[in-house]
């Protein structure tokens, strides 16, 4: 006996303690396997006629989706379809053989089961592919298959080696026991990483490569698309000016402070808001839950809409040409119903402060929902012994706020606190929802953008120059990353886990 | 402190509105007086309504109706701050994030007005707390630091250092392993022995009751069933529910009748109760209550012998049992007369108590009749005098909730045991099961490759 069959007793009787459920899963593995490979094999075929997102070229124009496949799509399909089908059922019926015949039957019925699935991949792909040849041909356009066929051949072809290997060894060396392990210790290392190869590309392809992009980006001077596509254009240079210039534009600095101001005004008055209402919430028992809706709204409200109702409610003169010059929005009613005198809150040539002081509120209204609902569930989840205890040891309301109830809930503070800033330097949609426009982003009539937001700057530059959009996106990383990091910093002393 | 409990009642509404009557009466006009500086247990089943009785003495809990005395101040309606109580929770409600020194400056800190101290005096009374019950070294932990036992000491600490009128235990040792338990109790007498408050006390542990109080109270559904001092309350139990309540092992009930002055179990004159009325009654007899005789008048199967570290127990049967069992503890040289299929017993009347079928209140006769006068007395010159509960007292039929376990066997010792004296070998017979089921397991299962 070698060690490998020791380890595979070992493991059996393991299995065998589990119990009925685990017994079942291991008895029916292989069948339970096929269930997501059939479903694959559907998919395939799904995908295929619906080629979502594969980009085709008719002639010089571009297409897109099924805006490419209209036409005598029926006959174009024909074939392809056909193979496919036919592929994919060979392969179930593969896999159920290798099923049905028992001796190796768990670990030969998944090596099938994803050659199946690579079989099913391939002939998603290439069907595409075969499909828009045939086209080109008939119709005499070129037609450009996807990214999408593309992928799912490479990944078919890579999977379909994996499985293939794993069977041969599953079959054809299982009667040389060394020569197995052998195989099974080199393979084990690294079937692992096979395995993961998919979901390390696509996050390598969706989230590493853009953020060295921007890196890389950022450092070319003046980086723009049109111009790196113009072969005549000279190559950008490899330099700090994107940052230089970003800091030395005036506009910039105003984003920065605005950014900075809307966070830090708004954070710690939202999250002491929540604290209060939460606390309040969680101490009331009739038309808790009724409460609990109302300050949830806004959180499931679009933002751009709501930022409208604000500037409606802040308007100080109606729309209409009809009516003589009044203030219409709610607030400035009311202030006039107590006899103030109305402000110029969000209309032409009103002040900065003024702006601010309604973005403000807006921000602040708009973070609660998400903080209430945070700290409340922390609220719930203190043991009521610790009030009972402090209401017995004589502690006042106020002492038991602060000694017992901020405390247990710090945990929950640093971290409503914490995504609050992060959330806070990325302001932008709010001043989009109540000054309307992103040219304007002031009141109207404004000139230079003046309640522009950093990721505003970041937006108004990737239009042209994604050298500096770059190079003002990493500077806003930044920003967040040392504030974040002074966040978890004061959490690690204040907080009690 | 003296405490003293009126008419103290608590129904708690009924939570379901289509069936208002289905309140709950948790604590049923509870009358009791708690001495000056003792320790008493509230000693019940759970649900017995013990915990609120002491939640009801904390302030925690308001009453439905009746008055609570700390001494002759009538503190019924005042907040919990203002009783000048300890609590201790079951669970000890140690702040967690604050250190042990924090956690007993609390209270402290909380002092207002006149009382407020100085820092350095709420350090030397911290410091004394924490002295009092040991813990002194451990000062800058947090709770999480503690084991279950620091941490009880600490809550006591806590409980104590604004030097309490009245001192609440809820269900103190209840958290704590064994040998910790016995180490804790002690402790806790020891603290109330020093500090001289007046302790009350809640667990469910008749053992842990009746080692530390001066006295316990045995509840049953929000109704006193018997108080005092607790030998006195095993010795002379005023109805079945407090005497199969307290003993370990449990006291054994028959159920048996009284007919010319002989009490009868099935059709043996087991005992002679001269002066007893003619009735139906249920017989408890302790388990050290047998005496093991070769002419005996009590005759039971033996199923059984039992050794238990230094206890021997007969474990029998008898039809007329309502245990499973009938366990009488014997010395250990009367083991050789157990050889045999059945056992007699002679009673000792002492600890024989018998009770009216219907009422399920004590039956005394002979020189019980003696020793319960006594015992009245002595708890009248005490001041112990307690109003009795108006109307019927819950009976043991009308217990909904769960019975104890039967005192369990333990099967392969007594097995063995019995082998021994018998001659045969039992204990091949006795298998696990559960190898056995593995076996079956196996056969239809095929083994991979």
């Amino acid at each position: 006996m070698t060690e490998e069959t020791n380890e595979v007793v070992v493991q059996d009787d393991s299995a065998k303690k589990k119990g009925r459920l685990t017994n079942f899963f291991r008895e029916h593995a292989a069948l339970i396997a096929w269930i997501p490979t059939a479903a694959l094999c559907l998919l395939a075929v799904v995908l295929f006629l619906a080629p979502i997102g594969n980009v085709v070229k008719v002639g010089g124009d571009t297409l897109t989706g099924y805006g490419a496949i209209v036409g005598d799509w029926m006959e174009g399909l024909k074939t392809p379809v056909i193979v496919m089908i036919v592929i994919a059922s060979v392969s179930v019926i593969a896999g159920v053989l290798g099923v049905v015949l028992k001796k190796h039957r768990n670990s030969l019925a998944f090596d099938i089961a994803a050659i199946a699935t690579s079989f099913s991949a391939i002939a998603t792909g290439a069907g595409q592919i075969i499909w828009l040849g045939s086209m080109s041909a008939t119709q005499g356009v070129a037609y450009q298959p996807g990214a999408f066929s593309i992928l799912a051949v490479v990944f078919g072809v890579l999977f379909l080696l994996v499985a293939v290997g794993e069977t041969v060894v599953h079959t054809v060396w299982i009667a040389d026991n060394n020569q197995r392990a052998l195989w099974k210790t080199t393979w084990g290392k690294w079937k692992g990483w096979v395995y993961l190869l998919p979901a390390l590309v696509l996050l390598g392809i969706f989230t590493v490569w853009p953020i060295i992009n921007t890196f890389r980006i950022s450092m070319l001077e003046d980086y723009s698309v049109l111009a790196a596509k113009n072969p005549n254009a000279d190559p950008f240079a490899v330099n700090f000016n994107n940052f230089k210039n970003v800091v030395q534009y005036s506009g910039f600095w105003n984003c920065l402070l605005n950014t900075v101001l809307l966070t830090v005004i708004t954070v710690p008055i939202s999250t002491m808001l929540a604290l209060i209402i939460a606390v309040a919430l969680n101490s009331i028992k009739p038309l808790r839950r009724v409460f609990q809706t109302i300050f949830f709204l806004p959180y499931v409200t679009n933002t751009i809409a709501i930022g409208m109702v604000f500037m409606a409610m802040f308007q100080m003169i109606g729309y209409s040409p009809t009516t003589e010059p009044t203030s219409v929005g709610v607030i400035n009613t009311i202030i006039e119903a107590f006899g103030g005198t109305k402000v110029n809150w969000v209309n032409e040539s009103s002040s900065k402060f003024a702006n601010m002081f309604v973005l403000c509120i807006y921000i602040i209204w708009n973070a609660l929902p998400f903080k209430i609902l945070v700290l409340l569930g922390g609220l719930q989840g203190v043991n009521k012994q610790y009030y009972d205890a402090a209401k017995v040891d004589g502690a006042s309301r106020w002492r038991i706020f602060w000694r017992i109830t901020v405390p247990l809930l710090s945990p929950m503070i640093a971290y409503v606190v914490i995504t609050g800033f992060i959330g806070g330097f990325k302001e932008y949609n709010s001043v989009v929802g109540i000054f309307g426009t992103g040219d304007l982003m002031g009141p109207p009539g404004s000139f230079g953008k003046p309640l522009n937001t950093m990721v505003g700057y970041i937006y108004d530059r990737i239009a042209n120059n994604q050298g500096r959009a770059s190079a003002a996106a990493l500077i806003l990383f930044a920003i967040i990353f040392v504030v974040t990091m002074i966040n978890l910093y004061v959490s690690k002393k204040k907080v009690h886990y | 402190m003296k405490v003293v409990l009126q008419h103290l009642t608590k129904i708690f509404p009924s939570r379901n509105k289509k069936e208002p009557n289905a309140e709950v009466v948790a604590v049923n006009d509870f009358n009791l007086e708690i001495p000056d500086g003792k320790l008493i247990g509230l000693l019940g089943p759970s649900g017995c309504g013990k915990s609120t009785t002491l939640f009801m003495i904390s302030g925690l809990q308001a009453p439905t109706s009746g008055r609570i005395f700390f001494g002759e101040d009538d503190v019924t309606s005042l907040a919990p701050e203002n009783r000048g109580i300890g609590l201790v929770f079951q669970n000890y409600a140690l702040y967690p994030h604050m250190t042990v020194q924090q956690n007993i400056l609390f209270p402290l800190q909380n002092l207002k007005g006149e009382n407020r101290l100085s820092k350095e005096e709420m350090l030397t009374r911290a410091n004394e707390a924490a002295k009092l019950v040991k813990i002194e070294e451990f000062m800058n932990r947090k709770p999480s630091e503690l084991s279950g036992g620091q941490q009880q000491r600490v809550a006591i600490a806590r409980a104590l250092v604004k030097m309490p009128r009245v001192l609440l235990l809820d269900e103190p040792l209840s958290n704590l392993d064994a040998r910790l338990r016995l180490q804790t109790r002690e402790e806790i007498r020891r603290i109330q022995r020093d500090t001289q408050i007046t302790t009350i006390f809640v667990t469910h542990d008749q053992e842990e009751a009746m080692s530390i109080s001066d006295y316990i109270v045995v509840m049953k559904l929000g109704v006193i069933m018997q108080t005092g001092k607790p030998q006195r309350v095993y010795d002379d139990p005023a109805n079945l529910f407090v005497a199969k309540f307290l003993g370990t092992p449990p006291i054994n009930v028959f159920s048996g009748k009284v007919e010319n002055g002989k009490l009868y179990i099935g059709d043996e004159a087991v005992l002679d109760v001269a002066g007893v009325e003619d009735q139906e009654v249920y017989v408890g007899i302790r388990p050290e209550g047998f005496i093991l005789e070769k002419e005996g008048k009590f005759t039971c199967s033996v199923s059984g012998i039992d050794v238990m570290g230094r206890d021997v127990s007969v474990v029998s049967t008898n039809a007329n049992s309502l245990n499973p069992v009938v366990r009488s503890i014997i010395s250990a040289d009367q083991i050789a007369n157990t050889a045999g299929e059945t056992v007699k017993f002679n009673l000792k009347p002492a600890k024989v108590y018998i009770f009216n079928k219907d009422t399920e209140d004590r039956v005394y006769f002979g020189d019980q009749i003696a020793l319960h006068e006594t015992i009245v007395a002595e708890m009248a010159a005490e001041g112990q005098v307690i109003t009795p509960h108006e109307g019927p007292l819950p009976r043991e039929a009308d217990d909904k909730v769960e019975e104890d376990k039967p005192y369990e066997t333990k099967k392969s010792v007594f097995a063995k045991v019995k082998g021994l004296f018998k001659k045969k070998s039992v204990p091949e017979a006795v298998e696990t099961p559960e190898t056995s089921s593995l076996e079956t397991d196996n056969t239809d299962s095929e083994v991979n490759e």
